[in-house]
Parts: C-alpha cells; sequence; structure tokens
C-alpha cells in the first residue's frame, strides 16, 4: 500500500510501502504533482510513514530529485522513517536525507 | 529484519529442515506441501520470498512460478528452487517461466540461509 | 589469507622486483645525464618509481611510499611541464635512489619492517626540492614529509574494488541490490559505495521498474574473490560484475575505468575519492595510457577529424596489434634462481647417467642398445644446452652499472672520463655475472683511479683531454673474454719492479721479461699507489681481484704499454655447472683436465724426464716446464714404461702434465669438493663418471701457480731457467 498526500503546495507526505510494487503507482503520482507544482521553490517531503522501502523505491525518489533540480526545486525530506533511514545511509544517498542540523 | 518466506515441498522433513533453519534466524515460515496448496495460501498477504521445490504432485514448482508471475502481488516476489542434479534439465524450464535462483539438494542449512540473506537481508 | 611464509615469499619478491626497478632507473637517469630531453627515459624512470611506489604500497611500507612519492611528484612535474633536468637535479636524484635502493636492502623480509633513516631522508627531499626550484618548468615542490603520501595509503588498506552495473530486468526480476550490499557488509567493511544514477532519467521518462543503476563499492575485507564473486551469484545474469583485488596495479584500474560506460573521468575520481588511487596517479595513468596503449582512441580521433583515411589506420592498428602480441610472446617469464639451478643440477645427474647407459650398452655389443643410447645421448646434450642457456644473461646489465661508477668517482677526482661499453649483448653464466661485480669493480675504480691522467697530465702528453675507460666481452675459445681497458699513463714497470724488490717478493737479481714484472701486481699485499686514495685504495690491492677471478675458475692476465693504456683481460669458463674435460688416469686414480685447456698430447719415454715433481722436456726445440701430477698430489710413483704428457695452455703459458693414461673426452658435472677437501691444492672439484668411480677435476690455474712459484724460487736462487711465457 502505498499513499501521497499533498496538502498544500510544496508539502508532500508518503506514507506505507513504496518497492517494486508499489514504484508504478508512485510514479504515477508523484509525475502528476510535478506537472501541477512545478512553479514552488522547494517540495518539503514528509517520509515519516513510509514503512517499507527498496532498491526501486531509492530510484523513484532519485528521479524525482533530479526532475526538481532541472526545474530549479529543491527537495527536501524531513522526519525520515528507520527504513528510509538505513536504506539510504546504506546506499551512501545522505544527500536525501535532511542536514544534520535539521533532524533535531 | 525478520521476513515472511513461503515454503513449498511436497516432504514434510524437507520442509521441517528449511522452517528449522529459518524460523532460528528469525524469519516467519509459511508451509505449502505443492504448488495448488501455495496458491491457496497466498491470499494477498505480503511474502518475501518463496522457496520451492520443483517436483510436486498436483502443480510443480514451474507451474507454480509460472501462476505467481501472472499475479500482480506476488509477480516480482524473489522465488528461489531447490532441485536436485538429476533436475537441471528443468532449469531452463524454470528460468524461461521466471524462476532466478537455485539452490541444488543436498544442502546445508548455512547455504539456504546465506541464499536467503542475498535476496532478501 | 596468507601465511606467514607466503607472505614472506611475496615480500622477497618484491624486494628482489624494486631492486631490478631501482637500477633500470638509475640507468634511465644516466641516459637522461646524456640526453636531457630523452622522454622514454623521463616516462621510464617514471614508472619505475611509480611501480615501487604502488607495490610498497602493498606491504605497507609506509617510508618507501612517501619517498618515492616525492621523487614520482618530481619527475611527473618534470614530464608535465616540458622542463629537463639539470645536471644537479640529476645528482641529487641519484643520491634518491641510492636511498631507495638502501631501503628496499633493509626490508626485513620476514618482519616487513624497514628501519628508515628519517633526518637523512629529510635533507636528500629538501636538497631535492632546493634543486628543483631551479629548474625551468618544474612547479616549486612542497615537501612535507609523510603528510599527502599517508593520506593515499590509507585508503588502501585491502580494499576490493567491486563495479557493478545492473541490467534493466533486474528489479522486475525480484532482486534488490540493496540486499547483496547487506550481504557484502558481512564479508567485510564497506569503505565506500557510490550509487551510479548518471542514466537515470527524469521522471517523465522513467520506467520505474526498469533499474538505471550501478554501484561503485570498495570492501575491506579477508574474503577471497570467489567468495565477493557468490554473493552476486543469483544476478550474475543481470548485471555486469568487476572485481579487483585489493591494491590492484595501477593498470588494472585504468582498464576498470576504460571498461565502464561512463566516462573516464567519472569513475576516476570515483576512485581517487576512495583513495584507490591519488589524483596524479589517475592523471599519469590516464596519460601514459593516453600516449602507449590507447593508440587506437587516437585513431579514431584522426578519422573522424578527417585527417587519416579508416584504411590507414586499420593497417596501423593491426600492425600496433602484432607487435603487442609479439611482445606478450616473447616476454620474459621470472624464475627463482635456485629452481634453475636445481634443473641444471638434476640435468647434469641426467649426464652422467647417460653416460653410464651408453658404457654398459658399449660394454655388451648390442648394437641396437648402442644406437638408442647415443640418441639419448645427443638429446641429452640439447637439453644441458637449453638449460645452461637459461642461466645465462647479457653481460650489458653489469656493464651498465659503471656509467654511475665512472661518473661519481671521475666527479669526485675532477677527471673527464667517457665509458665505452663493447660487447654487451655477450652471454655468460647468471652465477659467474653475480660474482663478477665487485672484481669488475676494482679494476674500474683502478683504472680512474690510478690508470688515466688529470686533464693537465693528459695535455702534456698530448693525448685528448678526455679520457677513455673501456670495458669489452667477448667469446674465444669456449671461454668468455672481459677487458677493462684505459688509455692512460701505463703501467711504470720499473716502479712495480722496485716495489716488488722492496717487500720481498721478488730477488733483486732476477731476470724478468716486462709482462712478469706487471704480473707481479696481482702478488699478495702489493699496491703501486703511491698514496692510497680513498676510492681503491682501503688496502685491498690487485692480490684480492686475481683470487675472486680464481673462484670462478678463471684467469686475469694484463697488457700494458707505458704512457698509452692498460688493459685486464679477465678469461671465464662459460659456466660452472658443467665443463668439457678430458680423462686421464694415474695408476687407480682418474683425473679430469677442462677440455678448454688442453692443447695436444704426447707419448714420452719415462727415460725422457728429469726424476723431479717440476721439471722441463724439450718440445719441438723449445722447453715446456712440465710437473708430474702423481708427484705432485704424492701418489706412488708410476711403474708404467710409456707415460703421456698432456699440453695445456693457460692464459700466455703453456705446460705439460704428465700422466700415466689417457683416457679422452668426456662431459662432466662438477661437484663441489666437500669441506674436508677444500684445502686441496691443485683440485677444483669432483665428478662421478659414467662406471660409477669418482675422478678429480685439476685446478689449472692453481696448478701454474705452483709451477711458477717454483720458478721463482729457481729464479731466487740464480739457477738460470727458461722463460715459462711460451706463446
Amino acid at each position: 500500500m502505498f499513499q501521497l498526500s499533498h496538502p498544500t503546495p510544496g508539502n508532500l507526505a508518503m506514507a506505507g510501502s513504496l518497492t517494486i510494487y508499489e514504484v508504478s503507482q508512485a510514479h504515477h503520482e508523484l509525475a502528476a504533482v510535478l506537472h501541477s507544482e512545478s512553479q514552488v521553490n522547494a517540495w518539503r517531503l514528509d517520509l515519516s510513514a513510509v514503512e517499507e522501502l527498496d532498491t526501486a523505491g531509492v530510484q523513484l525518489l532519485l528521479a524525482l530529485h533530479k526532475s526538481l533540480l532541472h526545474l530549479g526545486i529543491v527537495l527536501e525530506t524531513f522526519n525520515p522513517a528507520a527504513a528510509v533511514r538505513e536504506l539510504l545511509e546504506l546506499l551512501r544517498l545522505t544527500h536525501l536525507l535532511p542536514p544534520p542540523a535539521a533532524q533535531a | 529484519m525478520a521476513k515472511t518466506i513461503l515454503i513449498v515441498d511436497d516432504s514434510s522433513s524437507m520442509r521441517q529442515l528449511v522452517k528449522m533453519t529459518l524460523t532460528g534466524a528469525g524469519h516467519q515460515v509459511i508451509e505449502a506441501v505443492d504448488g495448488r496448496d501455495a496458491l491457496a495460501k497466498l491470499t494477498g498477504q505480503k511474502v518475501n520470498l518463496i522457496i520451492s521445490d520443483v517436483n510436486m504432485p498436483n502443480l510443480d514448482g514451474i507451474g507454480l512460478v509460472k501462476a505467481l508471475k501472472a499475479r500482480p502481488e506476488y509477480k516480482f516476489t524473489p522465488i528461489v528452487m531447490l532441485t536436485t542434479e538429476s533436475e537441471q534439465s528443468k532449469k531452463a524450464e524454470g528460468q524461461a517461466a521466471g524462476a532466478r535462483a537455485w539452490i541444488v539438494k543436498p544442502f546445508q542449512p548455512a547455504q539456504l540461509l546465506s541464499a536467503v540473506d542475498k535476496l532478501v537481508s | 589469507m596468507l601465511n606467514g611464509e607466503q607472505w614472506t615469499q611475496l615480500l622477497l619478491g618484491f624486494i628482489e622486483e624494486a631492486s631490478e626497478l631501482t637500477q633500470q632507473a638509475e640507468e634511465y637517469l644516466l641516459q637522461l645525464d646524456q640526453s636531457p630531453t630523452d622522454e622514454e627515459a623521463l616516462s621510464g624512470l617514471f614508472r619505475a618509481m611509480h611501480t615501487i611506489k604502488g607495490s610498497a604500497g602493498l606491504f605497507s611500507l609506509t617510508p618507501l611510499v612517501s619517498f618515492t612519492h616525492h621523487l614520482e611528484n618530481l619527475l611527473m612535474a618534470v614530464r608535465d611541464g616540458a622542463g629537463t633536468l639539470s645536471p644537479a637535479l640529476i645528482s641529487v636524484l641519484l643520491r634518491c635512489l641510492d636511498e631507495v635502493a638502501s631501503m628496499v636492502a633493509l626490508i626485513d623480509p620476514q618482519t616487513g619492517e624497514l628501519p628508515v633513516d628519517e633526518q637523512h631522508q629529510a635533507q636528500l627531499l629538501a636538497t631535492l626540492a632546493e634543486q628543483a626550484q631551479g629548474v625551468p618548468g618544474v612547479k616549486p615542490l612542497a615537501v612535507e614529509p609523510g603528510a599527502e603520501p599517508a593520506a593515499a595509503i590509507s585508503g588502501t588498506g585491502g580494499a576490493w574494488h567491486i563495479s557493478l552495473r545492473f541490467s534493466a530486468d533486474l528489479l522486475r526480476n525480484g532482486f534488490d541490490p540493496a540486499a547483496f550490499v547487506r550481504y557484502l557488509g558481512r564479508l567485510g567493511d564497506i569503505s565506500h559505495l557510490a550509487l551510479i544514477d548518471d542514466t537515470l532519467p527524469a521522471l517523465a521518462e522513467l520506467d520505474p521498474e526498469s533499474c538505471y543503476l550501478g554501484l561503485e563499492i570498495d570492501l575491506l575485507s579477508d574474503a577471497s574473490k570467489t567468495e565477493i564473486e557468490d554473493v552476486f551469484e543469483f544476478i550474475r545474469d543481470f548485471c555486469t560484475l568487476h572485481i579487483l583485488p585489493p591494491d590492484s596495479a595501477l593498470d588494472d584500474y585504468l582498464q576498470l575505468i576504460q571498461q565502464l560506460p561512463e566516462s573516464d573521468a567519472r569513475i576516476g575520481q570515483i576512485l581517487v575519492s576512495a583513495g584507490l588511487l591519488t589524483e596524479n596517479e589517475l592523471q599519469a595513468g590516464l596519460t601514459v595510457q593516453a600516449s602507449s596503449e590507447a593508440k587506437p582512441a587516437l585513431g579514431e580521433v584522426l578519422v573522424s577529424q578527417g585527417v587519416v583515411p579508416p584504411k590507414a589506420v586499420d593497417a596501423a592498428l593491426a600492425k600496433q596489434k602484432a607487435s603487442r602480441e609479439k611482445r606478450v610472446n616473447d616476454a620474459p617469464i621470472r624464475v627463482a634462481a635456485h629452481k634453475l639451478d636445481e634443473l641444471i643440477n638434476l640435468v647434469g645427474e641426467l649426464v652422467i647417467s647417460a653416460a653410464g647407459a651408453q658404457l654398459h650398452a658399449q660394454k655388451h655389443g648390442n648394437a641396437l642398445c648402442v644406437e638408442s643410447t647415443q640418441t639419448v645421448n645427443q638429446h641429452v646434450e640439447q637439453i644441458r644446452e637449453v638449460a645452461l642457456k637459461m642461466r645465462m644473461i647479457e653481460i650489458g646489465d653489469t656493464f651498465n652499472r659503471f656509467h654511475r661508477v665512472v661518473r661519481d668517482v671521475s666527479q669526485q677526482l675532477g677527471k673527464d672520463i667517457r665509458l665505452d661499453i663493447r660487447g654487451a649483448d655477450t652471454e655468460l653464466d647468471k652465477s659467474v655475472i653475480d660474482q663478477l661485480a665487485d672484481p669488475l669493480t676494482h679494476l674500474v675504480r683502478n683504472a680512474i683511479d690510478h690508470g688515466i691522467e688529470n686533464a693537465e697530465q693528459r695535455a702534456a702528453a698530448g693525448k685528448p683531454a678526455q679520457g677513455l675507460l673501456r670495458l669489452n666481452a667477448y667469446h674465444e675459445s669456449g671461454m668468455i673474454v672481459i677487458e677493462v681497458s684505459d688509455d692512460g699513463h701505463g703501467l711504470n714497470t720499473a716502479r712495480i719492479r722496485d716495489k716488488a724488490i722492496a717487500r720481498g717478493l721478488i730477488d733483486a737479481q732476477a731476470n724478468l721479461s716486462e709482462h712478469d714484472i706487471q704480473r707481479l701486481i696481482f702478488a699478495a699485499g702489493f699496491s703501486t699507489a703511491e698514496a692510497v686514495s680513498d676510492l681503491s685504495g682501503r688496502g685491498v690491492g690487485m692480490d684480492v681481484v686475481r683470487s675472486a677471478i680464481d673462484a670462478l675458475r678463471g684467469s686475469i692476465d694484463i697488457d700494458s704499454v707505458q704512457g698509452q693504456g692498460t688493459t685486464f683481460r679477465i678469461r671465464l669458463p662459460l659456466t660452472l655447472a658443467i665443463i668439457d674435460g678430458f680423462l686421464v688416469s694415474l695408476g687407480d686414480e682418474h683425473l679430469v683436465v677442462p677440455l678448454d685447456l688442453v692443447t695436444e698430447c704426447i707419448e714420452l719415454d719415462a727415460s725422457q724426464l728429469t726424476r723431479c715433481t717440476y721439471g722441463y722436456i724439450e718440445l719441438r726445440g723449445k722447453p715446456l716446464p712440465c710437473i708430474d701430477l702423481a708427484a705432485h698430489f704424492g701418489l706412488p710413483p708410476s711403474h708404467t714404461v710409456r707415460r703421456n704428457i698432456v699440453v695445456v695452455n693457460f692464459g700466455r703459458q703453456q705446460a705439460g702434465l704428465i700422466v700415466d693414461h689417457l683416457h679422452g673426452e668426456l662431459q662432466t658435472v662438477i661437484k663441489p669438493l666437500g669441506l674436508l677437501f677444500q684445502h686441496l691444492q691443485g683440485i677444483s672439484g669432483s665428478t662421478i663418471l659414467g662406471s660409477g668411480q669418482i675422478a678429480l677435476i685439476l685446478d689449472i690455474a692453481n696448478l701454474f701457480h705452483t709451477l711458477h712459484h717454483s720458478v721463482e724460487a729457481d729464479s731466487r736462487t740464480n739457477q738460470p731457467r727458461p722463460d715459462l711465457t711460451g706463446s
């Protein structure tokens, strides 16, 4: 189960699993938001409710990051769940994690 | 991290061996006696890995792989096939069906665990 | 994991390699001294330092790594700045190479420890930096011993480098690369990991179930390559996998860089940040590769720019490929000397047993048997030749070392001397060459020190200002001749004579030829130098040289013309292991005379002889000094009526050996005499005959020496005797 919520412009939250089973759905929904939200300065992405993440999910996040950069939008993640932090650290993708100062 | 693993084999002693090995490593194990039983037990719940014998009554291992690949909720689930040396010819058939990992019987428990870890750790 | 012994073996291999490389580096440096713009020599020198540095890192020889790193840096700066090495800089570099050589020699192969004189090194490096600043094209060096290179080593503490590129179907097949990375973490410590997402498209073009990723992983682990490969056993069909063992050669990393689809610079930077390569190594490596290996790339560039038609490039490439293949086929294999010795020893035994078989066959008179043993013997002979050839190395390397000696010593003495090398491709036995280095050094130093005059003296004598020293090697009748000649003032025979008399070596009335007087410098305790110089003095004289040559079963002679120069001529057997001999007997005792020295055999009546050990017979109107071997070795007097004389030549001398019977030629393996018999005068070794009997090999040099002494004794007692010099 994957859920993407988008309460206000530039604010997003992911919940549930982001694995090979869910990436197609997640990709679809993210692409739709990107289409409508290309005018903001930054995306703030809440990862606190992500229960499961695999490499397919990471790849999707990387592609999102890349696309946003092309549009001049910063991707800021926050409150990463333990599973998210573990995998991103394993793959040395700390730039997808919030900067250390923001963790407190 | 604990995983949910389905073991499919018509030999109860083999199921016991696999079960003991996997639960000893902290995994959850679901048992099925053949392919048909496996499909019946898979009712939408998440399974991280399937370990299946090739030669079984009702629905054999290759038939099971084909059936799983057709079900969206299990099509990406890794499947480890347990084979004997004499079943090497089945390997090509299994590969065509979508089985990717093979363990040759007889195997050591450690071998099984390391295969599981390589796939789903 | 390697055990201690294996490690020691590896370390010994490194020590050997590093000393050879240092040697090569020195030759390149001397080449650069002659032609400062020689790019090949410069890159050769750079490569040598680079290789030593790389391998030293493998053995954690930190001081060696950091020292060679400085040299490498300087050389790279010179090369890239298209600068040249000034003579002053070359002098410092030579001293630095000495330091490298001494470090290599000081490595303890058991413990891997390397004691270092840090102060000396710091001084050398400071001098180096100072000199380097003065040279155009060379950027000033920041010499902070240990700082930068230490950082470079810390990263290479045994990291495996693993490169993975996944196929698009990987994820769809239920594989998660993260699982493999986690599993890998169990085999060791993942020190670096870079996720390669260069081909990952933007969201709009993304197929989220396809995999676009790759991984560059560095793993600190004791695991074997197979264990690491096995981690990826299930995804073998879904990835390309490259595994480089810890501290692979620079070339391997460069090859990897080329194999991977991303740009060279991208992967290069990953390796640099992982500490597997330094920035300098990467740049240097890619440059070297661009200039040598990667010619095809240049070819492509030329074609794409329309400079060269594709066909011409194809032909050129084919040619390059052929020459590269040839190089591979001709590439030498490094074999431990003791293994070769073992082979040669066995071949030696084979020679003996084959001779034995032939002897038996002849006794039985079975024609077929005789014929087949003959064939066997022919083959054994061929094997022997091939085996001996394997030990043969060119003397050129040894000769080339003297460039340095000549340069240093002549500079020290303020003389200008040119070294001329001839016959560098003459081959001789490795063990002979090894033992030849010291006596040759002595002769060369002696020639520079005492032989060649200084500039003023030369000008006064009407000679060119530059002195000439020549090293020459050639084959002559089964022997190797090595000459050390100079165009100096020659030997002053009057002075030698005076001195010999003063030292009590000869009698004041002794009637000696010029040549015999010259030979006196080989007598023990003789030195011609007026003042013992720092260089070749040291209280060791020519007698040491002579005994070194004697030990090689060789001889040394001298040719000197006053005012014109001196030539020392060393004659050596081709090999020490096997000789062609001439078998003779005294009663029941068998003796072998080295065949090369035998000129003829004469039968004579016992009555023709004087009854003393050392006598004379008349040969074609000339007196021939003779040794009665039976008497010389204290054997019972012979009762044979008709005896034989074997006439042997040694250098310029000729003498007869009186024996009972002649048995003919044989090929024989020399076995050293046991400790118990080493003091035996006139015997150099023993051998086992086909019949199982033991035969002693005569030491002709020693016999001549004894004969000479008996003549000197004669001349001292003032009994006129014919001169020994026959030819």
